[in-house]
């Protein structure tokens, strides 16, 4: 499994996209606190405390970061026939899968932090704390928004990595990981409306609206509990239907 | 007895009610050089990808350096290099850094080797050249170092030389003799080309419309090949005695049916005629006969198809 991982990274860096991917994020990170100190400068008053904090209503776009992350580290091995040089050599496909998965699951929690990281050294170069002890405050706030975060990035990674396992086509694969972001709370939310509160109460516990509500939910451990589980299914049942479903795939 | 490397026992694969491949039954010995006949769509590729591990059989038994299960058949892979349809890379890669990503990935110890491989197949000069750049030869030239740099014990090729220039087929055919000879490696090879498979192997399976016809030695089809005089005469004890005085002939084989085949004289149709007229045998019919590789696969399918 080592030399597996040590492989999908050797690729991954010899990748350009890799960087671009990352200067991208990093990128728009700076975009937004450049926009900010532009505003200050035109008499605007964002502070650290605002714009910090800003990055806990950042979170839900790292719902979508698994699709870039999963994209980078599947690299469209259907398209271009690779798979078929692990399968041949006797490569137990468990260990293909994992491996993935795991070199994803690395690659997209590293970015998470190293991009939420550079965000808030932006912020406090640039738009300055007020008050004493406010810079601890914000991170104490971001770091207990990640963790609440980070159980639904990693389930959807989990669900991207099995879309593109399963689908011959990226794009699609891409698409449907989107919809499964997006469709479940709204159809349990119509479900709720319509039938039963039943199906409210699971909208609730959908990755977008876990992942929105962290803010009214501010370092409460038992919601934090709550999203670790739910996290946990879509990773769990993810992996077990892609690992299933992949072990009498046709490599072609 | 010889040890076998692969032996399948009725494999078989089928998509919905069709069988691409039906109870196929192949022994590759230790050391062989089996050509797989076919024409395309006869089942070679779908074999391979058993063999390889990419496709799941429907039922039959496949037996890999004596392991019958799927995990042991996973472990002795190591053992093979392959080769399935195009040779597949990644394309933003250069060549060394493909082979060099799958020497991480096997857990291959050595830098050099990815140098040896690429030495081998004429490929160290290709720099910085994406695979996405490379020509056909070159892609299929990859494709064998990939499948050589874990020296495998077992090579699986399925249709190697698509793709070649002339130069090319001749060093690729250089390379499986040397490999064959050198380090023993037994190699099943796949190919439409026939005249390119009867200079390399020395065993043949022939395959259509995914059933195994014949297995068959280089050797044995030879002799089933060899070309001849087929005589039918009246009586063929006389003609034989007639033969032997008048013109020295002593290889010749008597078959049922008072048929007789001669092997030497073979330019000669019109000296065995008077020789058997002026010994007063009766001569039905005399015919050159004899096959290559491609006539006798054509036989054993019943000729060639149309639409």
């Amino acid at each position: 499994m080592v030399d597996y991982i040590r492989a999908e990274f050797y690729k991954l860096f010899h990748r350009r996209y890799f960087y671009l991917a990352l200067l991208f994020l990093f990128g728009c990170a700076a975009l937004l606190v450049a926009g900010w100190a532009f505003t200050n400068s035109n008499g605007n008053t964002i502070d650290f405390n605002s714009g910090g904090s800003m990055a806990i209503l950042l979170l839900s776009v790292g719902l979508y970061a698994p699709v870039i992350v999963g994209d980078l580290v599947f690299s469209e091995q259907y398209k271009a026939n690779t798979m078929k040089n692990e399968v041949s050599f006797g490569l137990p496909r468990s260990r293909i899968y994992l491996g993935k998965l795991l070199v994803s699951v690395i690659v997209g929690v590293v970015a998470a932090v190293a991009v939420l990281a550079f965000y808030e050294l932006l912020c406090w170069l640039f738009l300055l704390p007020s008050a004493p002890g406010e810079v601890e405050q914000v991170l104490r706030m971001v770091g207990y928004g990640i963790l609440v975060a980070l159980p639904q990035w990693l389930g959807m990674l989990a669900v991207n990595m099995m879309l593109s396992f399963l689908l011959r086509s990226t794009t699609l694969a891409a698409f449907l990981s989107i919809g499964v972001i997006v469709l479940p709370q709204t159809l349990f939310k119509l479900l709720g409306l319509l039938i039963n509160d039943v199906f409210a109460k699971a909208a609730e516990w959908m990755p977008t609206a876990i992942v929105e509500a962290v803010q009214s939910h501010m370092f409460d451990w038992s919601f934090l509990a709550g999203s670790v589980i739910a996290g946990a299914v879509w990773f769990v049942a993810a992996t077990a239907v892609g690992l299933a479903v992949f072990q009498r795939r046709e490599i072609s | 007895m010889a040890e076998s490397v692969l032996v399948t026992r009725d494999l078989t694969k089928r998509y919905g009610q069709a069988a691409a491949v039906n109870s196929v039954n192949l022994n590759v010995e230790k050391g062989q050089i089996y050509g797989l006949v076919g024409r395309n769509g006869a089942g070679k590729t779908t074999i391979i990808r058993m063999i390889s591990g990419q496709t799941v059989p429907s039922g039959g038994e496949l037996e890999l350096f004596g392991a019958t299960t799927p995990a042991e058949q996973n472990k002795m892979r190591r053992r093979t290099g392959a080769m399935v349809e195009t040779p597949s890379f990644y394309p933003y890669l250069s060549a060394r850094e493909n082979l060099e990503y799958y020497r991480i990935q096997r857990g291959i110890p050595g830098r050099h080797v990815v140098d040896e491989a690429l030495e081998f197949v004429d490929l160290a000069n290709t720099g910085k050249k994406k695979f996405k750049h490379f020509s056909l030869g070159m892609k299929q030239r990859l494709g064998l170092a990939l499948a050589l740099m874990n020296h495998p014990d077992f090579l699986l090729l399925d249709e190697p030389i698509n793709g070649l220039d002339p130069e090319g087929i001749v060093e690729f055919r250089n390379i499986l003799l040397d490999l064959n000879r050198q380090r023993q490696t037994t190699i099943l090879i796949s190919s439409h080309i026939l005249t390119e498979l009867a200079n390399v192997a020395d065993h043949y399976g022939f395959i259509d419309r995914g059933r195994m016809l014949e297995q068959i030695s280089a050797k044995a089809l030879a002799e089933k090949c060899r070309a001849c005089l087929e005589l039918t005469v009246a009586d063929a004890a006389r003609a034989a005695q007639a033969l032997e005085q008048s013109l020295d002939i002593l290889d010749y084989e008597v078959l049922p049916g008072n048929v007789i085949r001669l092997y030497s004289h073979l330019d000669e149709p019109a000296r065995v005629t008077r020789a058997l007229v002026e010994a007063g045998v009766a001569l039905e019919s005399i015919e050159q006969k004899g096959a290559n590789l491609e006539d006798y696969f054509l036989k054993l399918i019943g000729g060639v198809r149309h639409g």
